[in-house]
């Protein structure tokens, strides 16, 4: 269905994953809108799962020599672009980059990746006359509203997402778990149900 | 309130059980602490009720402070010992932990389904969900055997939870030794030896790692959790996956 490339922007990808490595309170502001997957290139997901272990869960300093190791010690260093590559990830950027602006573009790619994403899932659900045509809708309802979550600013889109829809119900006779596709299951009382 | 489209059906009914099983260390309880938050964060008057009858206390809210407020094991400790202004990079701060916590009910003494009700009742308002960890440490008076005991607090369980119209979540600790798997996988057999489970539920969820030994040998920060709907009185049954962010001990489901 989608045969041009995804949109992407790697060299503004770079520069974050740059500016991380040079600026030490880029990490924090990096982190705290970014998750790895909001990067188009398989490189820059694994340089920033790194940065994720190093900054993240160790709280030591990033930098090229503990991205290398990192890399190196969960063998991912070949796929992230070799050590050429990581050396020179720095390589013409500033030392103070606007974090915040280059995240929001980032972002931006990521959540139009998955918008295709989605609207391609709800096509094939759709071409699909085996499964239940109001179940598919509800699907891709629930799928757009996870997205719309990440959107607005969810680090997590299944909490808010589905925060939303418990908000949004009164008391009734089922309580929604905060598991969607889980409660979705386990629903009933309505035509289509399974 | 009548049920008025699909999404007002979604969920647990009230005055049912759905029992969650799984083998120990796959992350039973983590997803039971955060399926308490997701309904204590849905509403601001929503209550949950946890049995806790196996860990400590402080154990437990370890690991609360580490999934609600999005922190490692090191960093909860730091939290706490930093006081409630403690600002949080992501999550919420201790403060809004400490807020949402006055809506979730710890309970440790009680054993018998007879206690749990009357605590259960003892809450005022009314309970959004009851979380039992686990079936394994409740007693039945007058019965022999762990068969016997466990099939009398599981049907015990269900008529309270009939009795008082709310839903409940029990824990089930299977055993990881299952001569018939070739993986931790769980399965309805799996519940056997848990009484009348098997039979008589409405809902059964197993919860297993299919990484599980790779994992634990790799130690990487994200497993990957299988849930299995192995019994649903509403339809079909139905397999799930979630992200499980092993630091933070924090899960998310897997989605677009």
């Amino acid at each position: 269905m989608v045969e041009r490339a995804l949109p992407n922007d790697t060299s503004t990808e770079q520069a974050i994953l740059a500016a991380i490595i040079l600026n030490r309170e880029a990490w924090h502001e990096a982190q705290a809108k970014l998750e790895a997957n909001d990067f188009f290139s398989e490189s820059h997901q694994l340089v920033f799962k790194a940065m994720q272990e190093i900054g993240g869960v160790r709280r030591e300093a990033i930098d090229t020599v503990s991205i290398l190791a990192e890399l190196k010690r969960v063998d991912s260093l070949e796929r992230a672009g070799g050590p050429a590559y990581i050396s020179n990830l720095i390589e013409g950027f500033p030392m103070r980059a606007n974090v915040p602006q280059l995240a929001r573009v980032v972002r931006e790619y990521s959540l139009r990746r998955r918008l295709i994403r989605v609207t391609n899932t709800a096509f094939h659900r759709a071409m699909d006359t085996r499964t239940d045509a109001e179940e598919a809708i509800e699907e891709a309802i629930e799928d757009l509203r996870l997205l719309l979550s990440r959107a607005a600013g969810a680090r997590e889109p299944e909490l808010r997402g589905s925060a939303l829809l418990l908000a949004s119900l009164e008391r009734g006779d089922r309580v929604p778990l905060g598991w969607p596709k889980l409660d979705r299951r386990m629903r009933g009382g309505c035509p289509g149900a399974r | 309130m009548a049920e008025t489209g699909p999404a007002h059906a979604w969920g647990l009914p009230r005055g049912t059980v759905i029992t969650v099983g799984a083998k120990g260390a796959v992350g039973k309880t983590p997803f039971a602490l955060q399926t308490a938050e997701r309904i204590l964060m849905s509403r601001p008057a929503a209550q949950v009720a946890f049995f806790n009858l196996e860990m400590p206390e402080e154990e437990i809210v370890r690991r609360q402070i580490m999934a609600f407020c999005r922190v490692t094991d090191s960093e909860a400790a730091d939290l706490v010992r930093g006081g409630a202004d403690r600002p949080v990079e992501m999550g919420l701060s201790l403060a809004e932990y400490d807020a949402m916590m006055e809506r979730f009910h710890m309970f440790r003494s009680q054993r018998t389904i007879r206690q749990i009700e009357s605590a259960v009742a003892s809450v005022p308002g009314e309970v959004d969900l009851v979380i039992v960890d686990h079936l394994g440490k409740l007693k039945a008076p007058g019965t022999r055997g762990p068969y016997e005991r466990t099939s009398v607090a599981f049907v015990d369980l269900q008529a309270m939870a009939a009795d008082l119209r709310v839903p409940v979540m029990l824990l089930a600790h299977l055993n990881r030794h299952d001569t018939k798997a070739k993986s931790d996988e769980v399965f309805e057999h799996s519940f056997r030896d848990s009484g009348v489970i098997e039979d008589q539920s409405d809902y059964i969820l197993g919860l297993w790692r299919p990484r599980y030994e790779e994992e634990v040998a790799t130690r990487p920060r994200m497993a990957l959790l299988r849930g299995n709907l192995l019994k649903n009185k509403a339809g079909h049954s139905a397999q799930f996956d979630w992200n499980f962010d092993l630091p933070y001990q924090r899960i998310e489901e897997a989605s677009a």
